[in-house]
């Protein structure tokens, strides 16, 4: 790997609680929003966020390092297997956090343009609400209230697919 | 924070990952989420396959799923009160032959949605009788045709059609020409779109030959080779099941296990078994699986019902 020669340049992000990050620049470019600021030679020393609070900020900072440092797969067909697995052990270390944080962790990954993490962040959703009731769905993602099915409509999907209830 | 708007574009995403079931079920979680599942750009996200194994009852092996996930890599999507054959798919419907009161009955079914409809009249079945199946479009685009036939010995040859358009039956007098036919069972299908066959040779080994271009003779050729070596006590009866458009093949043994190859990769691997499908195998003697598209297509809302 030869990163050694970008890693000085240094970047910052600061969070919408005015918290600042300083990272490597390498670490930066996982995002594809960021790489696109700098290649368009608009982005100041600061780079300043203001919809991502530091706590989320912080969580992305450390997936984009471990991938960052990670070997690219296009980079070579046959990388060690050791490095997938490790990465792969990573993914499902980092997704272990509560729904509220992976939803901001997914809105704040789709605004900065990380395909990686935004997969990620949508695969994990999807496993933990595949075992849910509706009603439970409507709790855990914060469902707008007014935009229920009438109870004629509701009892006539639940009737079409029913044995999906079972 | 965390009180946010989940964008389409990301609920797609996370739709796009469920099985069947919840998907199904989260259409009355909201009116945006219910339109978004009925939507076909999902399903076309989606472009899942499954593969669907007939007997008493249908099974559908989900190749997308991870096979230590058991709960949802092969399951009964469909349960018939009696046998039950499947002719053909189209548009994610399979069309299925029954076996019912001594009767054949036809049945329109989406594996998907487990919706399904019944097309009277039936006809009869007897047991001593050899059947095969097919099905085509008429002359226009809703004639769906049905195709019945039957042997008493070979000099007798029987032919019975339904038009799901008139909703009849019609016996056809078949010519010499067509009493030659010999049917083939289920080791024809397509990869990448070209028309394949499947062949055994020696007690593991396999060949796969494609059709290059229709029509044209010689443009048969031998594919791929390939030995299946796997696991098995019945490693000696292997036999192909169904061949996947994504140039996989399904190869089950003897005692029902069932395997899955990738021309593409020389691999191979065993699905789980789960304890209710292994009577469902041990009872099934036929060969023959198919490969269906997922879709929301109702057998109930076609043009030519």
């Amino acid at each position: 790997m030869s990163t050694s020669s970008s890693s000085s340049k240094k970047i910052v992000l600061k969070s919408a609680d005015n918290e600042t990050f300083e990272i490597d620049e390498i670490v930066a470019l996982e995002s594809q929003a960021i790489k696109n600021m700098i290649e368009d030679e608009c982005a100041d020393n600061v780079i300043p966020l203001g919809n991502i609070d530091s706590k989320t900020l912080s969580k992305i900072i450390e997936y984009c390092k471990k991938h960052a440092e990670s070997p690219k797969k296009d980079d070579n067909a046959d990388i060690d297997e050791k490095a997938v697995e490790d990465l792969k052990s990573f993914d499902a270390e980092f997704a272990k956090v509560d729904m509220p944080l992976i939803q901001d962790i997914l809105m704040a990954a789709n605004f900065l343009n990380i395909d990686n993490l935004i997969g990620l962040m949508c695969r994990t959703i999807a496993d933990r609400i595949k075992g849910k009731t509706p009603e439970e769905i409507r709790k855990i993602l914060n469902i707008n209230k007014n935009d229920l099915l009438s109870p004629e409509q509701e009892a006539k999907a639940r009737e079409e697919n029913s044995w999906a209830f079972d | 924070m965390a009180n946010v708007h989940i964008s389409d574009h990301i609920l797609y995403n996370i739709l796009a990952r469920l099985h069947a079931k919840p998907l199904l079920r989260f259409k009355c979680v909201s009116k945006h989420w219910n339109r978004l599942i009925k939507d076909p750009y999902l399903t076309e996200l989606r472009s899942r396959r499954m593969i669907l194994l007939s007997h008493k009852s249908l099974v559908a092996i989900d190749d997308n799923v991870h096979v230590d996930d058991t709960t949802n890599s092969i399951v009964e999507v469909g349960s018939f009160l009696g046998p039950v054959t499947i002719v053909g798919t189209f548009d994610g419907i399979l069309l299925l032959v029954l076996i019912k009161h001594m009767r054949h009955q036809l049945v329109l079914y989406n594996p998907f949605t487990r919706v399904s409809k019944t097309y009277p009249p039936s006809l009869t079945w007897h047991a001593c009788l050899k059947y095969k199946f097919g099905f085509g479009l008429g002359a226009t685009m809703d004639d769906l045709k049905f195709v019945r036939f039957f042997y008493i010995d070979h000099e007798n040859f029987n032919c019975d059609v339904f038009s799901f358009k008139n909703r009849s039956w019609e016996k056809i007098e078949l010519s010499n020409a067509i009493r030659d036919i010999k049917f083939l069972y289920g080791d024809v299908g397509t990869i990448d779109g070209c028309l394949c066959m499947i062949d055994k040779c020696g007690d593991m080994g396999f060949n796969v030959w494609v059709m290059k271009r229709q029509g044209v003779e010689n443009s048969w050729t031998k594919r791929w080779s390939f030995t299946l070596r796997v696991d098995s006590n019945y490693s000696t009866k292997l036999f192909p099941v169904c061949i996947l458009d994504s140039g996989k093949i399904l190869i089950m043994d003897r005692s029902h296990q069932l395997f899955i190859y990738c021309t593409s990769n020389d691999s191979s691997k065993k699905l789980n078994r789960r304890e209710e499908v292994k009577g469902l195998y041990a009872s099934c003697n036929k060969k023959d699986g198919i490969e269906c598209v997922e879709s929301l297509v109702s057998p109930l809302d076609l043009c030519f019902v």
